[in-house]
């Protein structure tokens, strides 16, 4: 009996045995799930073959757990003759042992591109982009990154992109043989890709794929673009990396370029129009007197311009380029607008981080298409005015920086001679501003040399009007320069730069000891208008300075009395309406003639102006008046004052 | 710890032998017993000696050959031998001056009695009264409480499990001290309180109504603690006609437990030890530190990646931090432990002619699977039964329980951001794989706030645990005294005064670098510290009269008049921002963000009748008239009646069936009952003043609430139609019931016109509809004697269908819906309480193209130009386009967008029927006893799943995310990993799971040794052997389908990353002195 129980007994922890195993099994197959993605990268790899040395660079590199768990990766394999081809045929060594490490896992890193792409993504992403600049960018990928070393970028084409821009294949990398799946130049096999792995996907190369080259290297790399390539050199600068937790700083030193886009950086992207060194030659043959005779004393300034705009933001495949013409913009603006780009481009340097073209003309900057320019060249000369533009903002207003359309100036300098002592970085702050305007006051907003040299007329500047007249230039105080260059030293299409021999006064616009009122008050000839206009409560309104300025033709005391206005009696309504009527709003107006026409006084009547000079007339409706001759465009701080003959 | 569980044991150990040797005397008595021919010697004969006032003071038993030599208790007068069935025998120890020769004689008389007690059924336990079970009419259920010794339960509901039908008992939690949530029938109030009342020894305690402060997430069991050493007896009252005696507080059930008393005979010394290890949960297998990054690299770009992101996670060694992102750190094992749980029961027992005494001593110390969590108890019980003459009697009852239990492993009292909690259980299924647990060091924890790929770098869940502070203290003191009285033979009065107090205190502090906190952050040097205390004072005063007390009639009236008072006081402080991280109190912070605190003070008085009426001993009528008042009711409705009836009848005393010897028991029965339920809201009929800060920052009063008298209770209607059986000599024994309950007057809060300044208020409207069956079946299998194998085995099934019949047109939906994580709760008219709304997951798209729409021929649908196929979107018609590796959902309204209008009822969290099985199986020394527990039909809505296979954040995920889909065609049920996916997220049935489980509770295996060590003294020595919780069947995915129902009542079954209960294995021993 106790023998059955026993034999039950076991047969019931049997089963519960079973039981116990079971009831966990739906559980376990759940979070136990098989992947459809068994083998690691570096595992289908191995499993493969072919990929020997590729491995055994990973080993030496000891990169075989971090490609084969830690992240995902699309792996572009290159079968042992690529790596050969690259390392013992590009590279010359005669064996990978004398490849140093730092090679080797450049080299694994550039076939390794983050993140886990499947020819049908490459091609969805291409696709799915609306905008057509977009697809063209969505066809940049970047390569694994390690440490302080930034993963590269290279293109990859699908066969969409040949359908949509086959001509940029063209043109960045020659002919092919029908459309399909390329990294850069090299075709992706048409039989093993899309290859699963856990950590990714694997691509088998048809071809070996050659790392770029970073922007600057590949213009260093590339003869035509000696020069160019020197001249970016010469903005280079190194800096220090960071300091880690502990204190300790990165010594390594890591290369960046001062211009305004980092082409050291594989995390900037960028399009150069990178001139060959004829074009930089065949642009400077006109100004070698100026450089010495040797392309080597182009001023940095200028250089530096010049890179500006051949610098531009992302990648821009040429179809791009036609495409969007002319809208998109150097570092300096839409370089289009001043240059024939696109004809210029004679051929294009391979670089991870950027589209090199190469032009046969040096893309001309806005600011050196400017009057501005000719402080840039000749800045030896002008050392004071170079000093200015470049630290006190001087040349502000010379150059339209986006789009080349700059408005008309001419420049009265003085060279350092005239300078004189102390010189600009000499000078306390005070002296400063009042030497930037004294150098504004001969900052003309008119391009005499166009308009076929100086006459005699008021110029504007931003300090006020300057008269020339007989060779000289004279400022509202009455103060007087001498032109010494009647020909311009430089000259541009939309301005010119002159000498003058000393400094112009400029009108401070702010001052209330200097207003039209101020001036009225003090004229003796003007007493009665200035009971005009203290009847009419209107000398607060002149006095006012900065926003307001006025034009006054005040009739002196004895054309107040000949038109029979009785100053003591007149009423006040009576008395605004008369000061009013000879009040134009603005400080425009000047006998020199520049102007004829028609403007609305204070009070909205028309004026009616014509002449110049000892010509000049001021009409209302029958009332024809001419101002004193010496009486007359006197400025002050809130316009203009001229004394008429006659009550209008 | 140890050095407590040790003092404590020793301590206890110490005063029970001392208590022993008070027996202890000089003087001893020689000679032999005989049986009655002389000829033969009389073993175990129980030698007692008493006092002149008839208390036993020792207890010996006669040996093998009769002869005894046992030592003379200074103050005993007498001495007694009796055994069963035999004459007892008394002599005067004056008289007794040698030697002493005993014959005892057989009592036929006794031996009748004996036969008599068999067949007689016991008493059902209803707290205020006891009715034979014979005659009851009540749905009542005895839970059998053999073999709990055996199991290592801190707590009596976690055995409830099963044990009863109707019962459903679900563990809040697998960490110690974790209570149960109770539910008996289903829900019946939407507002308050579904838990059923506790009545220990005829007393009310501190139960349901529990409102001392805590910031426990545990829950409160009311017997949490009550050691079951102590427990003699639970009954369930489960129909309207047994808890209507409880009025207002008996719509959920009752739950009546007798302790356990002394025994007239000589002191029992009864030990048992358990020493139980626990075994770590089933824990869901998470993504290694390579298999995060991968998946944090996928999600993060979302399948357009050019390096940039996360460059921390690409396995570059060559980088500085290398060593916080390159590692493989198993989170749930480096929190994990196997478990250790000690318990240690004493207990005194025995008795005289008047008094008689039981004295138990517990101690339980158990430490939780998740590091940090631990509970420990020591608690004493002493009842005292005193006959001072035949007509009066009295007892007193004390207990004490101290408690101390360990949290940091589990919730803590802060969250991460809204919807995280800080809990490190939690936070180990979260927090990155690729972190280390140790600060580059190796000294410290790792703990890094700016880690930057991952906030979670800061919540390292062991430094969590070790570096925090969170201790829960409770002191429970349960006293009570009653006096029996028979003022005539049938006229009895019976008073009783009993008072539960327990204070519990929370200590919780967490200092700053345990979270790499800054000043002025919260968790800086943030603390919490809470403390508060309930009061009950319950009087029951009761007379039973018995007027009628003959052969065909008897009629038993029980009038009861009791009255009670409940108090609460608790206060809540928290602070942060302490100078340091060792000033580890509220008074040494910069900054007090919150003190919070509530007083209650409520009045209870009731009064019932009861009849009792039984005809020719077989008709039964039982009928109650209630009525109470509570300091909780409008003026208007200050007192209210409960009326029950019930009847049985015992159809084996009727001739033509009392002759059928395979008919043993049959007794239909009916009853009928209104009880109530008062949910615990504060002010519910007063005005309410509420402060608010205003203009220039002034605070101002203004009134919150108005008052509404006209509050009543929410009243219960029940029907039950029972059948209680027993076939085959009683073989084949067993319980049936089919009962309806109604409650009405739901209270609820209704809309109020905005005119009023008041947006709602509660008042009595709406209805909620339970019905269902139970059903209990005891086979004996076999039923050999002592030397052949016995098997008993009892299986119980309940049903419960859950409906809300009625809400009026003004009920205010938005105060009474709940939301969590997407899913919604919705009360209506014929749904059920407990549904949940979704949306309906089909899968995932295995291409793109598969989310473009069709028509129902399966042609394309194309967009306004007629060139572009339209896609399935989310949200809105400019939403989400899905495409390959999203979800799937049902548009259930066909607009081709899958948005709120597609939601529908997608689970119900009620059982559809749940039960246990339990099977006791004996051969001669040996017992195996099966406990299964099983429940069916309930949707669970996997939090924890949902956490771990979101693909929302930083944190760690589940190894079911390396099915995830990952390219066209890839056929799955996992969504990719992208970023802002939350369309691959909402609440689904993707999420929601059936519950159903069986669970082989319990293996018990013990061995009676008998008095193999009694020349030690041991007597009825027995080892056992216990296997708890281990096996469960299911097709749940989460760690275990026991979801706690806490929480709302509207929205439950929510696993949200509680532990799981632990398998367990018991080793254990007993034994009498």
């Amino acid at each position: 009996m106790q023998a059955n129980y026993l034999r039950y007994l076991t047969v019931i922890l049997f089963f519960g045995m079973c039981c116990m195993q079971s009831c966990n099994k739906h559980f376990n197959e759940y979070y136990h799930p098989k992947s459809t993605l068994g083998n690691s990268i570096l595992g289908i790899l191995e499993e493969k073959g072919e990929y020997g040395l590729f491995l055994s660079l990973i080993d030496k590199a000891d990169l075989r757990k971090s490609l084969s768990e830690s992240a995902i990766y699309t792996c572009l394999a290159p079968k042992d003759d690529f790596v050969k081809a690259y390392f013992f045929d590009k590279l010359k060594y005669s064996s990978l042992e004398q490849v140093p490490l730092t090679e080797v896992r450049a080299y694994i890193n550039y076939h390794f591109i983050n993140g886990m792409y499947y020819t049908y993504d490459l091609e969805k992403r291409y696709t799915a982009t609306q905008s057509a600049i977009s697809k063209s960018r969505i066809t940049n990928y970047k390569t694994r990154s390690e440490g302080k070393n930034v993963g590269k970028n290279l293109r990859i084409l699908t066969p969409s992109f040949f359908t949509a821009q086959a001509s940029d294949f063209e043109y960045m990398y020659g002919e092919h043989d029908g459309a399909g799946y390329f990294v850069e130049g090299v075709r992706i096999s048409k039989s093993e890709y899309d290859i699963d792995a856990r950590n990714g996907v694997v691509h088998v190369l048809d071809a070996p794929l050659y790392p770029a080259l970073r922007t600057d290297m590949a213009l260093a790399n590339d003869p035509d673009l000696s020069i160019f390539s020197q001249w970016v050199e010469r903005h280079a600068q190194y800096v220090l990396g960071d300091v880690d937790e502990n204190g300790n700083v990165d010594t390594t030193l890591y290369k960046n370029f001062s211009f305004g886009r980092n082409l050291a950086d594989e995390n900037i992207l960028s399009t150069l129009f990178a001139p060959t060194n004829e074009a930089i030659a065949a642009y400077f043959a006109p100004y070698m007197n100026l450089l010495d005779n040797t392309l080597d004393s182009v001023p940095p300034h200028v250089m530096y311009s010049f890179i500006r705009s051949s610098v531009h933001a992302n990648l821009w495949y040429h179809s791009d380029l036609v495409r969007n013409d002319p809208q998109w913009n150097a570092l300096t603006g839409f370089i289009r607008f001043g240059n024939p780009v696109l004809e210029s481009i004679q051929g294009v340097t391979p670089a991870s981080n950027s589209f090199i073209y190469k032009t046969n003309r040096l893309m001309e900057s806005p600011e050196m298409s400017s009057v501005r320019s000719g402080i840039m060249m000749k800045y030896k000369e002008y050392s004071q005015w170079f000093w200015m533009m470049t630290n006190r903002g001087l040349g502000s207003g010379l150059v339209d920086v986006l789009f080349y359309q700059h408005s008309p100036k001419t420049l009265l300098v003085q060279s350092d001679e005239v300078w004189g002592s102390p010189f600009a970085q000499d000078m306390d702050a005070i002296g400063l501003e009042a030497r930037l305007k004294e150098c504004k006051t001969g900052i003309f907003h008119f391009d005499a040399h166009a308009d076929g040299g100086f006459k005699k007329r008021f110029y504007p500047t931003d300090e006020g009007y300057i008269l020339y007249d007989n060779n000289k230039f004279y400022d509202y105080t009455g103060h007087a320069v001498n032109l010494l260059t009647p020909t311009p030293v430089w000259s541009k299409p939309t301005g010119a730069i002159y000498e003058i021999d000393g400094f112009l006064q400029p009108l401070d616009r702010l001052d209330t000891e200097n207003t039209v009122w101020k001036e009225i008050q003090s004229n003796a000839s003007l007493s009665s208008f200035k009971s005009l206009v203290d009847k009419a409560l209107m000398a607060g309104e002149l006095q006012l300075t900065g926003f307001f300025t006025y034009s006054v033709f005040a009739p002196s005391n004895a054309a107040i009395s000949a038109a029979g206005i009785n100053v003591a009696t007149i009423s006040a309504d009576a008395a605004k309406t008369i000061v009013n009527r000879h009040i134009v709003t603005n400080r425009h107006l000047f006998t020199d003639g520049v102007f004829n026409g028609q403007l609305t006084n204070k009070r909205g009547e028309y004026l009616t102006f014509s002449g110049a000079w000892d010509t000049f007339r001021i009409q209302y409706q029958a009332n024809v008046a001419a101002p004193l001759s010496n009486a007359s465009n006197m400025q002050g701080s809130n316009g203009v004052v001229h004394i008429i003959n006659k009550v209008l | 710890m140890y050095k407590h569980i040790n003092l404590k044991s020793i301590i206890c150990l110490l005063v029970q032998l001392a208590c022993l040797s008070a027996f202890a005397q000089e003087k001893q008595l020689t000679g032999k017993v005989y049986e009655q021919t002389r000829s033969n010697p009389f073993a175990q004969v129980s030698i007692l000696f008493v006092s002149s006032s008839d208390l036993i003071l020792t207890a010996y038993k006669s040996e093998k050959d009769g002869s005894f030599q046992v030592v003379v208790p200074a103050n005993a007068t007498k001495v007694v031998f009796s055994t069963v069935g035999y004459v007892k025998q008394e002599f005067h120890l004056a008289t007794v001056l040698g030697r002493l020769d005993v014959v005892m004689k057989p009592d036929d008389r006794q031996i009748e009695e004996v036969e008599i007690v068999a067949k007689i059924k016991p008493d059902a336990d209803l707290g205020f009264v006891n009715i034979n079970k014979r005659e009851l009419s009540s749905s009542i259920a005895s839970v059998d409480m053999k073999g709990i010794e055996n199991l290592p339960v801190v707590s009596v509901d976690q055995f409830l499990q099963g044990m009863a039908p109707g019962l459903q008992v679900v563990s809040n939690s697998g960490d110690p001290g974790a209570a149960a949530s109770i539910r008996i029938r289903g829900i019946s109030s939407i507002s308050g309180i579904n838990d059923p009342l506790w009545i220990i020894d005829g007393a009310e305690v501190i139960g349901n109504n529990y409102s001392v402060q805590s910031i426990s997430d545990f829950g409160f069991s009311p017997i949490g603690d009550l050691d079951p050493s102590d427990i003699a007896s639970i009954d369930i009252l489960k129909d309207a006609s047994a808890t209507a005696l409880y009025g207002s507080k008996g719509a959920n059930g009752v739950i009546v437990i007798r302790t356990k008393r002394g025994k007239r005979g000589k002191p029992v010394f009864n030990f048992n030890g358990r020493f139980t290890l626990s075994e770590v949960p089933r824990t869901i297998p998470m993504l290694n530190g390579n298999e995060h990054r991968i998946y944090s690299i996928e999600r993060w770009t979302g399948g357009s990646d050019n390096g940039s992101a996360l460059p921390e996670l690409r396995g570059d060694m060559t980088r500085a931090d290398a060593w916080k992102f390159n590692n493989n750190t198993d989170w749930l094992k480096a929190i994990s432990r196997t478990g250790i749980y000690q318990q240690y029961n004493t207990s005194l027992s025995g008795g005289g002619d008047r008094i008689n005494y039981y004295w138990g001593l517990g101690y339980t110390n158990q430490y939780g699977t998740t590091k940090g969590t631990g509970y420990d108890r020591f608690n004493t019980r002493f009842n005292m039964n005193y006959r001072v003459s035949d007509k009066l009697s009295i007892t007193a009852d004390l207990t004490y329980t101290n408690s101390l239990t360990d949290k940091r492993g589990t919730r803590h009292p802060y969250d991460i951001n809204a919807g995280n909690e800080m809990n490190p259980l939690r936070l180990a299924r979260q927090i990155p794989a690729y972190f280390p647990i140790y600060s580059k060091n190796g000294l410290d924890y790792f703990v890094d706030r700016n880690a930057g790929v991952s906030f979670y770098s800061r919540y390292n869940p062991l430094a969590l645990i070790d570096y925090s502070q969170f201790l829960s203290k409770a002191n429970r003191l349960m006293a009570s005294t009653s006096i029996n009285y028979k003022i005539l033979s049938n006229l009895e009065f019976t008073t009783q005064v009993s008072t539960d107090f327990r204070e519990a205190s929370d200590d919780y502090f967490l200092p700053s670098y345990a979270t790499d906190a800054i000043a002025g952050e919260s968790t800086y040097n943030a603390g919490m510290q809470s403390e508060g205390y309930q009061l009950l004072v319950n009087n029951v005063n009761k007379l039973m009269w018995k007027p009628i007390d003959k052969e065909k009639h008897r009629l038993t009236v029980t009038g009861v008049a009791n009255l009670s008072i409940d108090k609460s006081n608790n206060m809540e402080i928290r602070y942060f921002n302490g100078a340091s991280p060792h000033l580890r109190a509220a008074d040494a912070s910069a900054r007090i963000s919150g003190i919070t605190g509530g007083y209650s003070d409520q009045r209870y008085i009731g009064m019932f009748v009861q009849g009792h009426y039984a005809l020719l001993d077989r008709y039964f009528l039982t009928a109650t008239g209630k009525t109470e008042g509570d300091s909780r009711y409008g003026n208007d409705n200050a007192y209210t009646i409960f009326p029950a009836i019930g009847a049985a009848w015992d159809m084996t005393r009727e001739r033509g069936i009392r002759n059928l010897e395979w008919i043993s028991t049959l007794k239909p029965r009916f009853a009928f009952g209104i009880t109530g339920n008062l949910p615990k809201i504060a002010n519910i009929y007063d005005i309410a003043y509420a402060t608010k800060i205003g203009y220039m920052g002034q605070t101002y009063i203004y009134p919150e609430k108005f008052a509404y008298e006209n509050i009543k209770e929410e009243r219960t209607t029940e029907y039950n139609l029972g059948l209680d059986f027993g076939f085959l000599k009683d073989r084949v024994t067993g319980q049936f019931d089919i009962y309806k309950r109604t409650t009405n007057d739901l209270l609820l809060k209704e809309s109020l016109s905005s005119t009023l300044g008041y947006a709602n208020q509660y008042v009595n409207f709406g209805t909620v509809e339970n019905s269902g069956i139970e059903l209990g079946l005891t086979v004996d299998v076999l039923r050999g004697g002592k030397d052949k194998p016995r098997l008993k085995s009892f299986f119980n099934i309940a049903l419960n269908r859950n409906k809300l019949i009625k809400l009026p047109d003004n009920f205010d939906a938005g105060s009474f819906a709940a939301t969590r994580n997407g899913f919604a709760s919705k009360l209506q008219e014929g749904d059920v309480i407990g549904g949940f709304y979704g949306y309906r997951a089909l899968g995932v798209y295995a291409r793109d193209e598969d989310a473009y729409l069709r028509d129902a021929q399966g042609d394309l649908i194309y967009e306004a130009d007629g060139l572009t196929p339209k896609i399935m979107r989310y949200g809105s018609v400019t939403g989400h386009q899905f495409k390959g590796g999203d979800m799937i959902y049902a548009d259930i309204n066909g607009d081709g967008v899958i948005n709120q209008l597609d939601r529908v009822q997608i689970g119900n969290a009620n059982p559809t029927f749940f039960g246990g099985w339990n099977n006791t199986l004996s051969y001669n020394k040996y017992t195996l006893a099966i406990n299964l527990q099983y429940q069916f039909g309930n949707d669970i809505i996997n939090g924890t799943r949902m956490i771990m296979e979101e693909m929302s954040d930083s944190k760690n995920q589940a190894q079911s995310i390396l099915s995830r889909w990952r390219r066209q065609g890839d056929v799955t049920d996992m969504p990719k990993a992208q970023p802002s996916s939350d369309w691959n997220r909402v609440a689904s049935t993707r999420w929601v799971e059936d519950g159903s489980y069986v669970r082989l509770k319990s293996v018990s295996f013990t061995y009676e040794a008998g008095d193999l060590l009694k020349r030690w003294g041991l007597k009825q020595l027995s080892f056992f052997v216990t296997g708890y919780n281990l096996l469960t069947w299911t097709n749940y995915l989460g760690v275990d389908p026991e979801v706690p129902i806490k929480g709302s009542v509207y929205l439950f079954g929510i696993d949200d990353s509680y532990t799981a209960p632990p398998k367990q294995y018991t080793f254990g021993f007993r034994f009498n002195l």
